[in-house]
């Protein structure tokens, strides 16, 4: 399979009569030129029927999306903790039905205790790390917005 | 990125990327997704060009990206029949539905690569940034697809 040279003069040489007297002569060229023609015809013949949405619409769209990940991801530690106290919750109604008799009931038992000893440390860390979140996406705005601001002046 | 910086990249690529996404994916209300969609995942881009040019290749990435995915979500549904179908009679491209019906006959890819090459006006290695192939795939490929093209008008003509 062999590329015609002649694409690489492709959009210098489109409107230029020589070559399209060359290309009547040239099966490559007759081909590209009509392919050219053809497909841009195809494009100038594509009208939009509809309202596009406006430029600003969509920017403050973009702000809103944006907004939006940046308060999910500040909450996922928060989402975390809930399902850890839910597994923990669950864990312990199945301990106390089960009741301290059983093997499986009191080796339940005594990892709830053993959870709980640290349950503190846990929500400490928990927190922390929650509001390491929130101030890192406060200081993420209060770097952005003056940036923004003066960009727009 | 600035309002007025977005606005004059926007009136500048709108146009023509809703006219690409239309006649790639072969459905205008696709379309309309696809261009917003397109520039809100610009938007949110945290390395996105100022440059209004590379902008314009960038939008058309992330708009190919976007035809490939929905493409590819008909393809496992088992829609593509029923879209290229929709594609040759859509009313949006009613007024020239023998360019339409023969345009929906090639494939979505070598749909893609001539709107590139021939109404863009990209060069090969634009076109392998912007479909993710290599800049021999593209040539062979650009070259193939409008092999066939003409073969189509010749077609259609006789």
């Amino acid at each position: 399979m062999k590329e015609p040279i002649c694409e690489l003069a492709r959009e210098q040489l489109t409107q230029k009569e020589e070559w399209r007297r060359h290309a009547s002569g040239c099966p490559d060229c007759r081909e590209l030129l009509v392919v050219t023609e053809w497909v841009t015809a195809l494009a100038a013949s594509t009208a939009i029927t509809r309202e596009l949405p406006t430029a600003g619409y969509l920017f403050f769209k973009a702000r809103i999306q944006e907004k939006l990940s940046a308060a999910d991801r500040a909450v996922l530690p928060l989402q975390a903790m809930i399902v850890a106290a839910g597994i923990l919750l669950a864990a312990t109604i199945i301990a106390l039905l089960l009741g301290g008799e059983t093997r499986v009931g009191s080796i339940m038992i005594d990892a709830i205790r053993l959870l709980l000893l640290y349950a503190g440390m846990i929500v400490l860390g928990a927190l922390i790390v929650t509001a390491v979140c929130v101030v890192t996406g406060y200081l993420g705005n209060l770097i952005n917005t003056p940036h923004r601001r003066s960009g727009n002046n | 990125m600035e309002d007025q910086l977005f606005e004059s990249i926007y009136e500048q690529t709108a146009r023509p990327l809703w006219a690409y996404a239309a006649r790639i994916s072969g459905d205008a209300s696709a379309a309309d997704d696809i261009l917003q969609e397109t520039y809100l995942r610009f938007l949110r881009a945290p390395g996105r060009p100022d440059d209004p040019k590379e902008a314009k290749q960038y939008l058309y990435r992330i708009a190919t990206n976007l035809v490939y995915d929905r493409f590819r979500s008909q393809t496992r549904r088992g829609e593509t029949e029923i879209a290229e179908a929709a594609h040759a009679s859509s009313s949006t491209f009613a007024a020239d539905l023998e360019m339409t019906q023969v345009f929906s006959r090639l494939k979505e890819q070598e749909r893609m690569l001539l709107w590139l090459a021939y109404v863009e006006g990209y060069d090969h290695q634009q076109i392998a940034r912007i479909a993710k192939l290599s800049k021999l795939s593209v040539k062979v490929l650009l070259f193939r697809a409008r092999h066939k093209l003409a073969q189509m008008i010749e077609g259609e003509k006789t």
